[in-house]
């Protein structure tokens, strides 16, 4: 029987597009739409890469196991692991984060996600600065002048141009597409620069100096700025900081283009203090383009929890956070962690060779739906039901927003992560209460 | 010769992340974009590979030209290959460097490797089915 589910809310980025369509046929997805190309891919491709059950690694090869082996497991693990590490997070509902942050400080480990290895930086600007941002709503409804600074959203987040910025239809603007202009900054020419008004093309590492340079321009002391600044030519800066001055409403947008770079959180505690100083004239807000469904979420769970977003280290009995040192690329390539729970993240395919190293010499259970890269690296993985697809959840929108996932498949004959999780925990801290 | 890599989101990466034993994913997220002079200067064509080394550890890419790489400078979609280059270095930040491994590039015969071939040099096991 084929049947329409609408207002179905895409768990791919962090835009959480909550306008999508999916068609069913005997409960199999047969069509997506309103999806970008990387969401209709999640949805279409879904139930063919699914792992079937959890497996286990036995000796040079792999073993299928049941869930409760697979649990029993962990329970085991997790309850001995003198410095274990809990990582990712940001593909899962907040309700298993939070059981995550308990069971973290429950064993005394470490838990950490997606974050340190994207926004971390931006996060660590904002405790020094504060974040003058804003919902996308009112992006939408109000920015005559967008940035992209560092980030690709043509590629990255595909319908943030068409829901938030360049394409969306707006409240005030008669006609936004022609009202609105969009400056993207970037270290080479993308898809996203096909469509900026203005496109500055900075040298790789050089965003530092041109934010510094747009901040000295804004500021008056144009005299101090070289005639080129990281391949950028002087009238250009001037230009640009015009068109901010001019502008009624604002929004900077940043990727990890210049959260990875040279100078990291500097570079965005700068372009968070250009946007404080654009705020003497007009109105401007800064936001990060967080990439996960859920990773603000988790830095949501992780603060109400511990006081910290991310990287919180509980061996001292207590919350503790030291970036660097207690963020879980450190911990992995000095070889510390015994024990890995990595949760719907892919650390084999995004981390340092030196930290998959590590990891595949320690024992590693991976919970996520599909096989990863990961998962060669794994000793254990258990697929659990997709937040958004099959489990249902509360996540959290990069602007801060949380949106109620939908289940709209039933009888896949996947547990929840969630549920799983509780189970470890409720059956660790048993242990640890009866000891 | 020696250039920056720099890696981020393409399309077809993030297409294929839910699927990363396909074909796409493997072939996209080990092919190198590079500059058409530099690729001239290394002696090689559209297509064919190259070794990239970093801390004495290599991986083999195919390479395609691109114009509007700088020279001197490529372009690796993000994903295993590109991080098999990347140092554990944070600068105290948990932030590795991503986007700017400085690597060893020279003209190669050898196979690209697949992403359960490059684990398993790393200590995994392949789990190919």
């Amino acid at each position: 029987m084929s049947d329409k589910v609408r207002h179905v809310v895409c768990p791919y980025c962090g835009c959480l597009c909550d306008d999508i369509l999916v068609e069913l046929d005997e409960g199999k997805i047969t069509g997506v739409e309103n999806a970008c190309t990387l969401g209709a891919h999640k949805f279409l491709s879904d139930s063919e890469n699914r792992l079937k059950g959890p497996i286990m690694r036995d000796g040079s090869g792999w073993k299928d196991i049941s869930y409760e082996d697979a649990i029993d497991y962990v329970v085991d693990l997790l309850s001995k692991a003198d410095r274990p590490i809990l990582y990712g997070w940001s593909g899962c509902a907040t309700e298993t984060q939070a059981i995550g942050a308990h069971l973290a400080e429950l064993i005394g480990g470490v838990i950490d996600s997606t974050t340190s290895v994207c926004h971390g930086p931006s996060i660590l600007a904002i405790q020094e600065v504060g974040h003058p941002g804003c919902t996308l709503g009112q992006v939408k409804n109000r920015a005559d002048t967008i940035i992209y600074w560092g980030s690709n959203p043509i590629e990255a987040h595909p319908r943030h141009l068409s829901r938030y910025t360049n394409y969306a239809d707006a409240y005030f603007f008669h006609n936004a597409f022609r009202e609105r202009q969009v400056i993207v900054v970037d270290t080479r020419k993308t898809p996203s620069t096909e469509i900026a008004t203005e496109f500055v093309l900075v040298k790789p590492g050089g965003d530092y100096h041109v934010l510094s340079a747009l901040r000295a321009i804004l500021r008056g002391r144009a005299d101090v700025v070289p005639d080129i600044v990281a391949g950028v030519a002087k009238p250009q800066l001037i230009r640009i900081v015009e068109i901010c001055k001019k502008t009624n409403f604002g929004a900077m947008f940043f990727g990890v283009g210049i959260t990875m770079t040279g100078g990291k959180y500097k570079n965005i505690r700068n372009a968070i203090e250009f946007v404080d100083e654009l705020n003497r004239y007009t109105k401007w807000t800064i936001s990060p383009m967080r990439g996960h469904s859920n990773v603000y979420g988790s830095n949501e769970v992780f603060t109400w929890i511990s006081g910290y977003p991310y990287a919180v280290d509980y061996s001292r009995g207590i919350a503790f956070y030291n970036p660097g040192e207690t963020t879980v690329v450190d911990i992995l390539a000095r070889g510390e962690a015994d024990a890995a729970l990595i949760m719907a993240s892919d650390p084999g395919a995004h981390f340092p060779r030196i930290c998959s190293e590590n990891l595949a010499k320690i024992p590693t259970i991976l919970f996520d739906p599909y096989p990863s890269v990961t998962t060669h690296l794994c000793t254990l993985q258990i697929p659990s039901a997709v937040n958004g697809i099959d489990a249902a959840g509360t996540a959290y929108r990069m602007d801060g927003i949380p949106i109620r996932t939908h289940k709209f498949l039933d009888n896949t004959g996947y547990p929840t992560d969630t549920t799983l999780l509780k189970q470890i925990y409720d059956r660790i801290r048993e242990a640890k209460e009866n000891a | 010769m020696r250039l920056y890599i720099n890696t981020g989101r393409t399309v077809v990466q993030g297409s294929h992340v839910d699927n990363k034993h396909s074909r796409e994913y493997y072939l996209e997220t080990s092919t190198l974009r590079m500059n058409p002079v530099d690729m001239m200067e290394l002696g090689i064509d559209d297509g064919e590979h190259v070794r990239a080394e970093a801390s004495g550890m290599g991986v083999v890419l195919k390479v395609i030209s691109d114009d509007t790489i700088e020279r001197g400078f490529g372009f690796l979609p993000l994903g295993p290959y590109a991080n098999f280059l990347v140092d554990g270095g944070t600068h105290s930040t948990g932030m590795p460097d991503f986007k700017t491994a400085i690597v060893e590039i020279n003209a190669t015969d050898e196979k690209i490797m697949t992403t359960g071939e490059l684990m398993r040099q790393l200590g995994g096991v392949p789990y190919e089915r």
